[in-house]
């Protein structure tokens, strides 16, 4: 059942191809928005790659974390606390050591969290979550004055003579590493071991009988994830221009939850679109109904695990099949 | 290839919201729009309709106009959450195109939105105090002052009553620590000394392990941050049977009428800190108590007196500049605003702190009614920190 | 000494209320496996049917207590067999659901009661104080430790010696089994998730003496009940019982010891246990 290699040639193309619409795509709608717009396509950004972070250990390991915003978090505070205690502003320092701090951090996470099973490892992910969230709410250190958590952090600089980031420009940077984490992460699971995680993640067992280390390879999703998940962060607190500890805490914990199930959960594009449809409700949800707007993005929730339960992207994409197909598209 | 084209279409359809939101916003260019961001959900939503309350009353006394301009004032929810007040900060600045917004309240909120403001050049005002820090932005209009000013009347009655100890006790974030200073800064200053601090968590609700190890002091000097809290500290103080008495702060808005009656006769006698009081006797506060509990069915209290005033203060700078919003004209002209409010007198420091009078205020019962009573008055409050 | 004795006393109150918290919480995961993030709110709507009741009409705060634990078990009932039970077996629905009914919840409990957070309340006759060792102490904090402890022993005498208890055990341990024995699972579930929900509520309103009802509690009170599950395992009331009184007093003495640690001592015991023994201090293998 090993794809020919004419097969794959040709899956690259149309992965390649695909990148690159969709980089042109989000390339040029900003340029239709205003910076009101424009930021708000940056958070979409921020919250696809956090949903698609958490794809990888959620929706292709299967493992049920709920403290994923501790990575995110954790990234997100380096680079604050980099600006406010040391002034460093580069970014080629900032985003690396934020991205290293993440990963550490998900490392020693992993190793814990690992030793429990099915719903323990979901209590244990949290604990470890609302830890964090608890030093840096404690720790006086992790503060600006004034408040819980670090402000002022200015967009970072580039070290590019004479090029100042601005809202617009920033919006590239992050794309940048939105469309570079898109290519990597796919690349991740179309291989081998993006497959062998689905075998995991279907049916543990068999894939340990047959030889498959389980535990290293759920645990280097893990920590892939957590990976990505900094990025976000970094990005995440130069969009704010500050950082908090709600940024590690369950609210920011179960966002790319609900953004990756609503979306379509194992679906490579599905968090993204989930974090889409949640952003973009959640913005006009709360201009319209300002004291409502909470009951219209739980009952969003619901209607989604009632109605769409393999989430809204794979709904639309079916009613997509069943439009082409009615009007008498001949391709499958 | 197709879910991309479903994903494209996906977001391009939701996102091309925006471009319409943002057309329709463009047409209204004449009108001045004041943006405040409230608390409507969350735990504390109660709080954002009396601040909406305040404001809208002020508008409605010159009409929506100033300098022959239409005011518009558009709110949005806080959420009690610091990024959704960047968010909608962000909203009101880009796609409104407000140049002063009032709000909001929570210190945290304004810690995380006051550099993107400050580099927007949006007069802000904070609802109930901001942290010193803010003065530096030059954007802040703080009222009724900063943090640590509006307790500093606490220490110095403390001080006035002849107590030489006291034990402080606040809630553990940015703002309890602010205002306890201001209470520690003014009764060391009088020569007094502070022998415990105790320190609880935010949203403590089980004031329990806190009250039974309590050391031996002439009176404790409190703070908590909201009436949910100040229920709890109060009865449980009780069911304790701690003895030492209390100084309060922020009591009048902490615990306003409905809350003394559901604590009952426990509450006779409680002293405290108090900016703003529906009874003090005086004729542009008894005028304004009438016009808004005619106007919104309810007495008004001390959160409706802070917005509306720091409305009044808004409004009296527009109406100096001629309508002017833009941050250089309209900045200078607040500093110079010198009004009367129904809270008491009020003027500007340079750095934008407010500077008003502050009272120390008792429980009391009259029939079966409780009320706060002003029973010393100290004017011209400042921040000792700020030079003056 | 009385310093000590009132913490103490401070500390099991406190985790009596936890206790009740998670115990249904617990019971529901490990009996039918269903993560119900919404045991919170459920434990809200009960604190807020109950001061309706007894503050609000002014009934008396038995009739407060029954009638939280009623419309909190009702609540939880409509969950249960409206929709929770299409999605047996899928935990990352399941949490989806549960999760936007607190929203949910929270924001009509909102709607009816408004945002003003409510006074605690308790009965008429357990309003003040005992003297215990020359320091006045609460009635209502004794009261609910005593009532705690009734309840402890009722569900477990309920876990243990009766047919249903042994029935929910069978089912934790081996599902296909229990059914194919001819026992109507189906049933004694739904029975199970309305007791579970039922606890809720009345802790809901017991837990008012201390913490009056509010719109926070939907997300707090989950917290603490995850908290506690971690600590005394899954699907056992020893568990939760050991866990609520543990976390309760290793609070309670860490707040009076150290102030600034508050929340770390929970977290630090939490992790703690985890490293240690990973399913909990008491907890069945899941």
């Amino acid at each position: 059942m090993e794809p020919t290699k004419n097969e794959t040639e040709k899956g690259l193309v149309t992965a390649i191809a695909s990148y690159a619409v969709m980089a042109l795509i989000l390339a040029a709608l900003p340029l239709f928005f205003s910076t009101y717009g424009q930021g708000l396509m940056t958070r979409f950004l921020i919250f696809a790659l956090f949903a698609m972070s958490y794809n990888i250990v959620f929706g292709y390991a299967g493992l049920l974390s709920l403290g994923h915003a501790a990575f995110f978090g954790a990234g997100g505070y380096t680079v604050a606390i980099l600006k406010f205690h040391y002034n460093i502003d580069l970014f080629w320092i900032t985003a690396p050591l934020g991205i290293l701090v993440a990963t550490v951090i998900a490392a020693l996470f992993g190793i814990i969290a690992l030793r429990a099973y099915g719903i323990y490892f979901l209590l244990v992910t949290f604990a470890l979550g609302q830890m964090l969230y608890s030093l840096t709410w404690n720790v006086k250190w992790f503060s600006s004055p004034g408040m819980q958590g670090i402000t002022g952090i200015p967009l970072p600089d580039l070290a590019i003579p004479g090029f100042d980031l601005n809202t617009t420009r920033f919006y590239y940077v992050v794309l940048i590493f939105f469309l570079a984490s898109v290519i990597l992460l796919h690349r991740l699971v179309r291989s081998p071991y993006g497959l062998a995680l689905v075998g995991i993640r279907e049916d543990e067992s068999r894939m340990e009988a047959v030889g498959y280390d389980t535990w290293l390879y759920k645990y280097t999703a893990f920590v892939i994830s957590g990976l990505f998940a900094g990025v976000a962060g970094i990005l995440f607190t130069y969009y704010n221009f500050f950082v908090s500890p709600n940024h590690l805490g369950i609210v920011t914990s179960f966002l790319p939850m609900v953004m990756a199930i609503m979306g379509g959960l194992g679906t490579f594009l599905g968090p993204v679109v989930g974090a889409a449809v949640f952003i973009f409700v959640e913005n006009f949800a709360s201009i319209f109904a300002p004291q409502r707007w909470p009951l219209i993005l739980g009952g969003l929730f619901v209607l989604t695990i009632l109605f769409a339960r393999e989430g809204i992207g794979v709904y639309l994409w079916r009613l997509w099949k069943g439009v082409s197909y009615r009007f008498g598209s001949s391709k499958g | 290839m197709k879910k991309l084209i479903t994903l494209f279409l996906v977001v391009a359809v939701l996102a091309s919201f925006a471009v319409v939101g943002s057309a329709k916003r463009a047409r209204a260019a004449e009108t001045l729009k004041i943006g405040t961001i409230l608390n409507l959900t969350g735990p504390i939503a109660f709080i954002g309709p009396l601040f909406k309350n305040g404001i809208v009353m002020a508008l409605e006394e010159v009409n929506y106009t100033v300098g022959g301009r239409k005011i518009e004032l558009i709110p949005e929810d806080a959420a009690a959450d610091m990024n959704v007040c960047l968010e909608k900060s962000k909203k009101l600045v880009e796609r409104d195109k407000v140049n002063i917004i009032l709000g909001p309240l929570m210190g945290d909120a304004h810690m995380a939105i006051a550099p993107y403001l400050a580099g927007k050049k949006v007069v802000t005002a904070s609802f109930y105090c901001g942290d010193i820090e803010l003065a530096k932005y030059k954007n802040w209009f703080i009222y009724p002052t900063t943090l640590v000013g509006l307790t500093v009347p606490v220490g110095y009655y403390a001080a006035d009553l002849g107590y030489k100890t006291m034990i402080t006790a606040g809630t553990d974030y940015a703002g309890g620590h602010g205002f306890i200073k201001g209470i520690k800064l003014a009764f060391e200053e009088r020569g007094g000394t502070v022998v415990q601090e105790v320190w609880w968590p935010v949203g403590n609700q089980d004031f329990g392990p806190y009250l039974s190890g309590l050391k031996d002091a002439d009176c404790i000097g409190y703070f908590v941050e909201g009436p949910s809290a100040a229920q709890l500290w109060i009865s449980q103080y009780h069911q304790f049977g701690v003895k030492i008495p209390l100084l309060g702060t922020t009591m009048a808005a902490d615990m306003p009428d409905q809350i003394l009656s559901e604590l009952g006769d426990i509450c006779i006698g409680l002293k405290g800190q108090a900016l703003y009081l529906v009874t003090r006797k005086d004729p542009i506060n008894e005028k304004w108590v009438k016009a808004m509990t005619d106007r919104f069915g309810q007495t008004p209290g001390g959160l409706e007196s802070n917005s509306y005033s720091i409305t009044r203060t808004i409004l009296a700078a527009l109406q100096a500049t001629g309508g002017d919003d833009s941050y250089g004209k309209l900045w200078p002209a607040l500093q110079k605003v010198k009004i009367d409010t129904p809270q008491g007198p009020l003027e500007v420091s340079p750095e934008g702190v407010a500077i008003t009078s502050n009272y120390i205020a008792e429980v009391k019962k009259k029939g079966d009614r409780y009320y706060w009573d002003p029973i010393k008055t100290y004017e011209r409050v400042v921040d000792p920190r700020l030079k003056k | 000494m009385d310093w000590f004795v009132i913490n103490l006393l401070n500390g099991l109150s406190y985790g009596m209320v936890l206790f009740l918290i998670a115990s249904g919480m617990s019971i529901v995961l490990g009996a039918m496996g269903i993560t119900n993030l919404a045991h919170g709110a459920i434990y809200m709507v009960g604190a807020y049917v109950g001061w309706t009741v007894a503050m609000h009409w002014k009934a008396t705060f038995g009739l407060g207590l029954l009638a939280g634990g009623l419309a909190a078990g009702l609540v939880g009932m409509a969950i249960e067999r409206g929709l929770l039970r299409r999605l047996y077996k899928q935990p990352n629905e399941q949490v989806l659901l549960t999760f936007g009914f607190v929203y949910i919840i929270t924001n009509l409990c909102l709607w009816i009661w408004g945002g003003w957070p409510r006074m605690p309340f308790t009965a008429e006759f357990l309003r003040g104080s005992f003297e215990i060792l020359g320091k006045t102490y609460p009635k209502a904090r004794v009261a609910i430790i005593l009532v705690g402890l009734i309840l402890a022993i009722g569900l477990w005498w309920l876990q243990d010696k009766t047919r249903m208890g042994a029935i929910v055990r069978a089912g934790m341990d081996d599902k296909e089994t229990t059914m194919v024995l001819g026992i109507n699972l189906d049933r004694a579930f739904t029975v199970i998730f309305f007791i579970s929900s039922f606890i809720a509520g009345a802790a809901g309103v017991l837990g008012a003496q201390l913490l009056g009802p509010r719109t926070s509690l939907g997300l707090e009170v989950l917290l603490l009940a995850l908290i506690v599950i971690i600590v005394g395992g899954v699907g056992s009331i020893q568990g939760a019982l050991l866990g609520g009184i543990l976390i309760g007093v290793i609070d309670t003495f860490g707040r009076a010891v150290f102030p600034q640690l508050a929340m770390f001592t929970m977290y630090l015991t939490m992790i703690v246990v985890l490293i240690v023994r990973p399913t909990g201090l008491l907890g069945r293998k899941v």
